[in-house]
């Protein structure tokens, strides 16, 4: 009798991927969809009807929601680019001193979460009791000269959001340009700012476009600043309208909330198709090549003095003073400005660490989920990446569109999604933590995906095809080629997706229940109740929590790499 | 009962009062019922609501108390989200604290009232009436709860209007919003703070629980009497909810909370009023009253209907521009 052959192990992850990713990423997505053309609250009996739309349209304002969340998209990715493209080329293409060493500092208000900066920038720019303003004040100048809850200071917030984002697509953009053209026109006669405005700056257009319009989907689908900030400016964009109307207002307004996160879902999926579509384009801008590569400098003469206080005015303003602002704030136990000393204590640390604040649990709970998500995402990313970049079966390219597809669904409306999915279907797994590290999950794969596909690609074919040639399965050469090799990146996407779990709110602020209350959450409840300085004192044990992260992540990294070995034993 | 809620063990209780203030009453509960674990979440009116209705939903039970102010509580037993239990310890209240719906316990007073900074607004220069708060020169200094979102704040400027008439609280709504564009604010508990800060000059609706640790602790923030105004005082209650886990735990909790020796207890935390008006409490509402606004008059909010018709006044204000 005939035997059917067994299928190849890379066909049987791509069907189960295909599988698993289609249920869990459609899943939210369809309910979404399911629930803005449903008469009824999640869960709950109901027809179908196009009503939740004309309320959007009509009562939600989806006209204004578009507009807003366009302005305060757009305003935040120009500033996150300008910004970004200041210190890329600064810390890049320039002699400004101490450059290789400022390097990494950019990176490091990523480590600040978005909903504790705003903040920061609360305290720091409000009228007359920001820190700022009295500053100003004191110098003669109005104390509103700056005021945050206004269109400039959501954009500031937002765009500030989004420099290390920025910086890390185009500083990596400019590292790998090389500068004999720069070095052209300088001979040229050409002048320093003559040559990085016609030769550096459009070399980098294709890296700026992309940067932008990932700033872009990401700005368009952020919550935290439009509600912290936007909401007392009388500024609605669609996610702080969709956070509005589930948990702000009572009895909540599914229809509209609902209709608005189908349509900024559509919005996002285009955005996302646009930064592919830049990304392909790109390559025609390509201008290493494998022979005279060069990596020289811009000479700034006395300049570089000026770009080395730009990037340590950009660090005093983008991490120091938050910093100092947040830690200011923990210690009071109500905000007087002129009087902030007179009142300093630690009652709001004591408040978070006693055992009513209920803290404790939700950081274990935190631990718990994040360490779950990033489990999986790293998994699940290594298989995903390792079919559809180093197999050649067909269909790999829609498990990774599949795997990327998340990064257009903003994460407050994957928890949303997933709200309508579980009070819909599988209502036995809500109020459990697996439903907190699926929301986790879906959110972060794209992240744990890009993060993962730079190491896998560097592997080369080569020792892959001799393993094959020794007769190794792919199994073992996964197990003895890539695993070894791939160790430090397995690693480093691990911390890396554990700590954006682990400080992250829209995936998992509707979700919550009393038993798997999120650290991150208990910290938003905190601020929506007005606890100002407790919530301060949790976002500093946040802050020691994610740069201990920080610091271990760096430690692991430098000591694989010590310890790497490219040299895979291969038994014959 | 207290055998009951012993074998139930534990009770998971959904509120807007601070943990720290909260605890203190725990702390007495646990000293007089030991061996029942009380798990309080700090949730928002609405942010609770939200949470208790799905948690009904998937049938996942996980809350059994809701301690909340009246305006999101009536709403949730309309909407039959909460099994009817009032303490026999109620009895003792004044009626006009009682739940018109017999549903739910009441077990603090909460109280709404009008403040500004001394150090922005001199006492001298403080507007009197409607039209001169709400005039062009405050633009920008005037911070006040969303009225939009359906609980206290728009049930609050509800019951102002029939206090002192649908014109004129509707008129003072929209030439304050026309003139001096108001900040709008979705964090509980921030108005009164913000204005203690100085951020804002006036703050239209803050609670007394929040303005008072500002007042004791130095801050410029006072009372601002405005003629024929009321400080409105709504009762913070305790609901069980539908399908409660630890229905014996939770009656145990309402009825300790709302005995004299609870209540005293609440009366003692800084700044909270019992409903009680029998126990000898540092913050009974007169004590309070005379403390903090000395001559304000006092009226009770919301009634059943206000809260029936809630997102009605919600849209209303919507409609205005908040």
């Amino acid at each position: 009798m005939r035997k059917l052959p067994l299928p190849s192990l890379p066909a049987l992850i791509l069907g189960i991927g295909v599988g698993a990713l289609g249920i869990f990423i459609v899943y939210p997505i369809i309910f979404t969809l399911f629930g803005s053309f449903w008469s009824s609250r999640p869960g709950f009996p109901g027809h179908f009807t196009w009503n939740n739309y004309l309320s959007a349209f009509g009562q939600g304002g989806v006209a204004g929601l578009v507009v807003n969340t366009i302005l305060f998209s757009l305003g935040s990715s120009v500033m996150g680019i300008a910004v970004g493209l200041l210190l890329s080329i600064v810390t890049v293409r320039t002699n400004t001193p101490f450059r290789r060493s400022l390097f990494y500092l950019p990176f490091f208000p990523l480590a600040f979460p978005v909903f504790i900066a705003n903040l920061a920038w609360v305290y720091l720019f409000s009228q007359r009791v920001g820190l700022v303003n009295i500053a100003l004040g004191d110098l003669g100048l109005s104390t509103s000269t700056f005021n945050i809850y206004s269109w400039p200071g959501m954009i500031w917030a937002g765009g500030m959001a989004l420099v290390p984002i920025s910086y890390i697509t185009i500083a990596a953009a400019l590292r790998n340009m090389d500068s004999s053209l720069e070095d052209a026109s300088r001979m040229s006669g050409a002048g320093i700012g003559s040559t990085l405005r016609n030769v550096t700056v459009p070399l980098a257009i294709p890296a700026i476009l992309s940067a932008f319009i990932l700033d872009f989907t990401i700005a368009a689908g952020v919550f935290e600043t439009p509600t912290m900030i936007g909401i007392p400016a009388r500024i609605s964009v669609f996610l702080s309208s969709i956070y509005y109307n589930v948990d702000s207002i009572v009895p909540p307004n599914y229809a509209i909330a609902s209709a608005d996160s189908s349509l900024i879902l559509v919005i996002a999926l285009i955005l996302v198709f646009a930064y592919n579509r830049s990304l392909r384009s790109s390559r025609r801008y390509e201008v290493v090549s494998g022979k005279g590569y060069s990596s020289g400098v811009l000479p700034l003469g006395r300049w570089r003095f000026v770009s080395l206080a730009g990037i340590l005015a950009y660090l005093v303003v983008g991490l120091f003073l938050p910093f100092v602002t947040m830690v200011m704030l923990s210690l009071v136990p109500v905000w007087l400005p002129y009087d902030l000393f007179g009142h300093m204590g630690l009652g709001n640390f004591q408040y978070v660490f006693s055992n009513t604040s209920g803290m404790v649990p939700t950081i274990v709970n935190s631990a718990i989920s994040s360490v779950f998500a990033a489990t999986i995402i790293t998994f699940v990313s290594l298989s995903l990446v390792f079919v559809a970049r180093r197999t050649k079966v067909r269909g790999r390219g829609l498990l990774e569109a599949l795997g990327m597809l998340p990064i257009a669904i903003p994460a407050l409306v994957i928890g949303f999604g997933l709200l309508w999915a579980f009070l819909t279907i599988g209502r036995e797994i809500y109020g459990t933590l697996a439903v907190m590290v699926i929301a986790l999950s879906l959110a972060f794969i794209p992240q744990g995906m890009r993060s993962l596909s730079g190491g896998v690609i560097q592997v080369q074919m080569e020792l892959q095809e001799a393993s094959s040639v020794f007769g190794a399965g792919t199994m073992a050469t996964m197990r003895r080629i890539f695993l070894p090799i791939l160790r430090p990146s397995l690693v480093v996407t691990w911390l890396y997706v554990f700590i954006a779990a682990f400080t992250s709110v829209a995936p998992v602020v509707l979700l919550s229940t009393a038993h798997t209350g999120l650290f991150a959450v208990f910290l938003w409840s905190l601020w929506s109740s007005g606890e100002i300085p407790q919530f301060a004192a949790g976002g500093m044990v946040l802050f020691a929590i994610v740069w201990s992260l920080i610091l271990a992540l760096v430690f692991v990294q430098r000591r694989l790499e010590r310890t790497r070995v490219y040299r895979p034993e291969v038994r014959s | 009962m207290y055998q009951q809620a012993l074998k139930e063990g534990a009770l998971t209780i959904y509120g807007s009062m601070d943990a720290d203030q909260f605890a203190v009453l725990q702390n007495a509960f646990s000293s007089q019922y030991p061996g029942i674990t009380v798990n309080y979440v700090s949730l928002n009116p609405p942010q609770a609501y939200t949470r208790i209705t799905s948690e009904l939903q998937a049938q996942n039970y996980s809350a059994d108390l809701m301690l909340s102010s009246t305006p999101t509580l009536y709403t949730m037993e309309l909407q039959g989200y909460i099994q009817k239990y009032v303490s026999p310890e109620a009895s003792a209240f004044p009626s006009i604290a009682l739940d018109p719906l017999n549903g739910t316990t009441p077990m603090m007073e909460l109280s709404i009232g009008w403040w500004y900074d001394s150090n922005l607004v001199s006492s001298s220069q403080v507007p009197t009436t409607f039209a001169g708060l709400s005039a062009a020169q405050y633009k920008g200094q005037i911070e006040l709860n969303d009225p939009t979102t359906g609980s206290t704040y728009t049930q609050y400027w509800a019951a102002l209007a029939g206090i002192l008439g649908n014109s004129t609280v509707l008129n003072f709504l929209q030439t304050l919003e026309t003139n001096t564009s108001p900040t709008v604010i979705s964090a509980f508990a921030s108005c009164a703070n913000d204005v203690a800060s100085g951020t804002h000059a006036f703050c239209l609706g803050g609670f007394m629980q929040d303005a008072a640790p500002d007042i004791q602790g130095g801050a410029a923030l006072k009372y601002l009497p405005m003629p024929n105004l009321p400080i409105m005082v709504e009762t913070s209650n305790l609901g069980i909810i539908a399908h409660a886990k630890d229905p014996a735990a939770a009656k145990l909790f309402v009825d300790f909370a709302s005995s004299p020796i609870g209540q005293l207890t609440i009366g003692n935390i800084n700044v909270r009023t019992p409903v009680s008006r029998t126990v000898n409490a540092t913050w009974s509402e007169v004590n309070v009253i005379n403390h903090f606004a000395p001559g304000a008059t006092l009226a009770y909010f919301p009634s059943v209907s206000i809260a029936q018709n809630s997102q009605a006044w919600g849209a209303l204000f919507k409609s205005m521009g908040y």
